[in-house]
């Protein structure tokens, strides 16, 4: 943490809004990220930005020292997510909505913008498809280079149940990418019969 | 060494010496599905390493801080309630308290029960009268009386379930709206 940040941060504990603005500006990208990996619309995302800065606002009090701030709300957003995941299934809401929907990314070259668009939608389809305690771990691993020791603090499960949720969700990615290329091989053969 | 060993080196990724990277290496040239593991695995490691990190739109902090001063007013609102609520109920307590200590609480109690008892036994009576009547009626009349209110029950219930489906849809056509 910089010196402005805690400088920011001991402002706000004495509950100075403006001061927490700053920390919003600062930590609003990897939060928003997580919240966008876990729930995959942006939408959605923008909610749960929205309401982990609240949380982590309301119950700065808590916050330790100790710890890393930023994981500290990393931790907060992945509950957040995780909590609105449970919810949302339990509503039987139609999965399809969740699926990848087109965020503007600020990037100057719109062929880069499409092909990393591209990874993007393909990586969101296959994380949608998560169970999302896997999910959350397999974002703060790869998104976020958390170790499993970090990711343990920050859901607040024990190693073993970090390692297995892991490699439970690397073989579910594996699994997909493997079936995801048999089905275009199958749709790119079923097209040359139909040309020739 | 067993497959399931093979699939955890692939899955796991733990540090493997030269020796075990050489075995694995042979293992995935003769086994279809642990080549397929590691091949789908590394695509898709690869993926995530590649995939943008997703920004909010501009004026996120600006968005936040109105965001915070709504919840800020759901708040005092909360703490208004609540000590509403709070206040009746100490203002509840504290006649109970008074009415069974001087004693018009019992008195109240009986009053509350005769109330009670006299109102049962007039809508008996009221009731013995109607069906008095009802039986001196040609048969026609009560059975039509109990068509009209079977449909007029059957079609509560119908407005109700069209009113729950409509709502149903209302939600879903905001949630499309919402992420278009």
């Amino acid at each position: 943490m910089t010196n402005i940040e805690a400088e920011c941060l001991t402002l706000a504990l004495q509950g100075n809004q403006d001061a927490f603005t700053q920390i919003v500006e600062i930590y609003q990208n990897p939060v928003y990220n997580l919240c966008y990996r876990m729930l995959g619309n942006p939408q959605a995302a923008e909610d749960a930005a929205q309401e982990t800065f609240w949380r982590a606002y309301s119950n700065l009090k808590r916050y330790d020292p100790e710890r890393s701030f930023a994981t500290w709300l990393l931790s907060i957003a992945a509950h957040h997510c995780i909590d609105q995941q449970r919810r949302k299934r339990l509503m039987t809401v139609d999965l399809d909505e969740i699926i990848e929907f087109s965020a503007e990314d600020p990037a100057p070259n719109p062929e880069r913008t499409m092909v990393e668009n591209e990874f993007s939608e393909d990586i969101q389809r296959q994380l949608n498809d998560l169970n999302e305690n896997d999910r959350a771990v397999l974002i703060l691993r790869y998104f976020y280079e958390l170790s499993e020791e970090e990711i343990c603090q920050t859901l607040q499960v024990s190693k073993s149940a970090v390692k297995s949720r892991l490699h439970r969700a690397r073989e579910h990615m594996a699994d997909q990418w493997t079936s995801s290329q048999e089905s275009q091989a199958t749709e790119r053969r079923q097209h040359e019969s139909q040309t020739i | 060494m067993n497959h399931k060993q093979f699939e955890s080196w692939i899955l796991d990724e733990p540090k493997l010496s030269d020796s075990q990277k050489m075995d694995l290496q042979r293992h995935l040239t003769a086994c279809t599905k642990c080549s397929q593991l590691d091949t789908g695995w590394q695509a898709s490691r690869k993926l995530i390493e590649q995939a943008a990190v997703k920004a909010p739109e501009a004026g996120f902090s600006m968005r936040w801080q109105a965001f915070a001063e709504k919840k800020c007013q759901m708040k005092v609102v909360r703490r208004q309630r609540i000590t509403i609520l709070l206040v009746l109920f100490a203002v509840f307590l504290t006649s109970l308290t008074y009415m069974i200590a001087s004693g018009s609480f019992l008195h109240m109690l009986a009053d509350i029960f005769t109330g009670t008892t006299n109102l049962l036994f007039s809508l008996t009576k009221g009731l013995t009268s109607i069906s008095y009547w009802i039986t001196r009626l040609p048969v026609i009349v009560p059975l039509t009386i109990g068509f009209i209110f079977f449909g007029l029950i059957n079609a509560f219930i119908l407005v109700g379930l069209f009113t729950l489906w409509n709502i149903k849809q209302r939600k879903l056509q905001t949630n499309e709206i919402k992420t278009d």
